[in-house]
């Protein structure tokens, strides 16, 4: 067991043998998800953060390579070294983080990302509080959930019970002076309000692509991307130039099949209308994900529900496909 | 290779050459500043790459010669963007960006033996050029071949020089075309869309028959290769997506679960009757 005080020092230790530490502060915004410098400034009482772990892993903006025309040169810019501590971030966002890694390492790796994520330590703080939003458990997680944590800590009372998941995590602690808590139960998950039953989702929609349940099931959307930008799993992305230099920097930025200019080439447009794009956006987590790296690629953080102006309900959405004959 | 192709960033090419092949489509003859890369560069018929122009962006344009031809490679670009005219707009001595290649090839060696049938539309004879090039040279392992091309008129027909080559030769079926409407006084060829004039050409039903074009055109070829009573497995296609990676992590290209960057380009109909039809 450990108490916050001690706890904050050893992310101090942390941040003293060149971590960049990521840690949840409170802001304007909510609370996000940022490198600190004190741990003093650390929240430990919000549900989930704002943003996800791909500010940390995949940032929305990164400099691929820097060019310059006159001198016939294009040189790879990398920022992906340096150890990274991840403080703080839910379960379901350790869990979204293993399901990035299957997609982005493999056969055909992202470097960057995958340089990234060979430097992250993530140390997961158990939730205690969960909203109407939350349904992670639906998912195959849960509030205390150890998928994707290097080391998870357990609250009980005031203090934390410290579990080490893999041997990244052991040696963290090691390093730290930290031992881990056998035996020990910690304060009891909180109460998922939220349950979707998606049992049998997978084979309706290795059938449905031409339903029209399509149609209705994305009326209310309008194409505004704010579920994408807030989903720990989306990792699709665009790569463009600082326009009309000679020199400057080629960049990578999240994108969205939510936009119809994703997929629009000039002369053809392959997935026309918003019933498409947000089939492509279903299909992707619940279906192509899984026929491809045999896992969904949702983890119920419920950020899209949270997100979307005008109420789309992933829940609903998904309870709507699975009981469509 | 010196350097991961999954970091996304391109290597120098310089511009050798560039030729009109139409009013709006271009060939560049490009080849890597380092030699070592040069030297070292090898792909198969079918594979792709990004060309980039810097300060404009990059996009994927399919390799155009064969691999036999060493030292360069080439690609053409028909100016439909901002990106397009840019190539365009490069000159012999140009520097612009290149990486790849990418994606799988099409069948080859498991075809010897077989009647080949190429059925090319547009620009999208682009594609079947280095495979066409790579089966003539080796001809002997092949039973007859068959080209059929069209073009919507006259002055879009590309690689002339080619095509006037491959007419030529005795051991070469083939057979050009133009829509209705796109004919001139000058033109000797047919008048009539591609599938029927390959409907009209009736290749062997044991053919192996890969095709590119406009994807309405892959459609009805499609269709015409089912009723000259080829098999889905040897009808084979190349497709084209937005692509923004080319190696499978920018989620763009996908057809279902299937990325054409890397489960494609190449594609045959028996792969894609699989696949919803969104392409």
């Amino acid at each position: 067991m450990i108490s916050k005080e001690r706890l904050l020092d050893a992310i101090r230790e942390a941040g003293a043998k060149d971590y960049a530490v990521f840690a949840p502060v409170a802001k304007d915004a909510g609370v996000m998800l940022e490198e600190i410098d004190d741990p003093a400034s650390i929240n430990f009482d919000h549900v989930l953060t704002v943003n996800t772990l791909k500010d940390v892993g995949l940032p929305r903006v990164e400099a691929l390579a820097e060019f310059d025309r006159d001198a016939r040169t294009m040189e790879a810019i990398r920022d992906d070294d340096g150890k990274v501590l991840v403080f703080g971030s839910r379960p379901c966002d350790a869990a979204a983080q293993k399901i990035l890694d299957a997609i982005l390492i493999g056969e055909i790796t992202d470097s960057r990302y995958a340089a990234r994520r060979e430097r992250m330590v993530m140390m997961t703080l158990a939730c205690s509080t969960a909203d109407d939003a939350c349904f992670c458990s639906s998912m195959g997680y849960g509030p205390h959930d150890p998928t994707g944590s290097d080391v998870l800590l357990l609250p009980k009372g005031t203090e934390f019970i410290v579990r080490s998941h893999t041997p990244r995590g052991e040696e963290f602690l090691r390093e730290l002076g930290m031992t881990p808590d056998a035996d020990v139960e910690g304060d009891p998950p909180p109460e998922l309000k939220r349950k979707v039953e998606t049992g049998g989702l997978k084979e309706k929609l290795d059938k449905n692509f031409d339903d029209p349940i399509w149609n209705s099931v994305s009326e209310n959307c309008v194409s505004c991307g704010a579920c994408f930008y807030m989903c720990p799993t989306c990792h699709c992305f665009d790569v463009i130039d600082e326009s009309g230099l000679s020199r400057g920097r080629r960049l990578r930025l999240w994108d969205t099949c939510s936009f119809a200019g994703f997929t629009k080439m000039a002369s053809h447009q392959p997935r026309v209308g918003r019933h498409a794009r947000y089939r492509q956006r279903i299909m992707h987590k619940f279906k192509y994900t899984v026929d491809n790296v045999n896992l969904v690629a949702c983890v119920g953080d419920g950020r899209c529900i949270r997100a979307c102006p005008y109420g789309v309900d992933l829940c609903e959405v998904l309870e709507a496909l699975v009981g469509n004959e | 290779m010196s350097r991961p192709q999954e970091d996304l960033v391109p290597r120098i090419v310089r511009v050798e050459e560039v030729r009109q092949e139409t009013p709006d489509t271009r060939s560049l003859k490009l080849a890597f500043d380092d030699p070592a890369v040069r030297d070292n560069f090898t792909f198969k018929p079918g594979q792709f790459g990004l060309v980039s122009v810097f300060g404009v962006g990059e996009a994927v344009f399919c390799i155009a010669s064969p691999p036999i031809w060493k030292g360069f490679f080439e690609v053409s670009v028909k100016e439909v963007g901002k990106l397009t005219s840019a190539i365009h707009d490069l000159e012999p001595g140009d520097t612009a960006g290149f990486r790849g290649p990418y994606g799988n090839s099409f069948p080859y060696e498991e075809n010897f033996g077989r009647n080949m049938v190429f059925v090319g539309g547009g620009i999208g004879l682009a594609p079947l050029r280095p495979l066409i090039w790579q089966t003539l040279a080796d001809r002997d392992k092949f039973g007859d071949v068959y080209i059929v091309y069209g073009s919507r008129s006259v002055n879009d027909i590309v690689y002339r020089a080619d095509l006037e080559e491959w007419g030529g030769r005795d051991d070469v079926k083939m057979v050009t075309t133009v829509d209705p409407g796109g004919e001139d006084e000058t033109w000797k060829g047919e008048v009539g869309l591609v599938p029927q004039i390959l409907e009209k050409v009736n290749p062997p039903s044991d053919s192996v028959l890969v095709t590119c074009g406009p994807p309405i055109m892959i459609k009805f070829v499609f269709m015409s290769a089912k009723k000259l009573g080829l098999k889905p497995a040897d009808v084979v296609t190349t497709l084209e997506m937005k692509m923004k990676c080319g190696v499978g992590t920018c989620g763009r290209c996908n057809i279902g679960s299937r990325y054409v960057c890397r489960d494609g380009p190449v594609f045959t109909l028996e792969q894609m009757q699989a696949l919803p039809n969104e392409f």
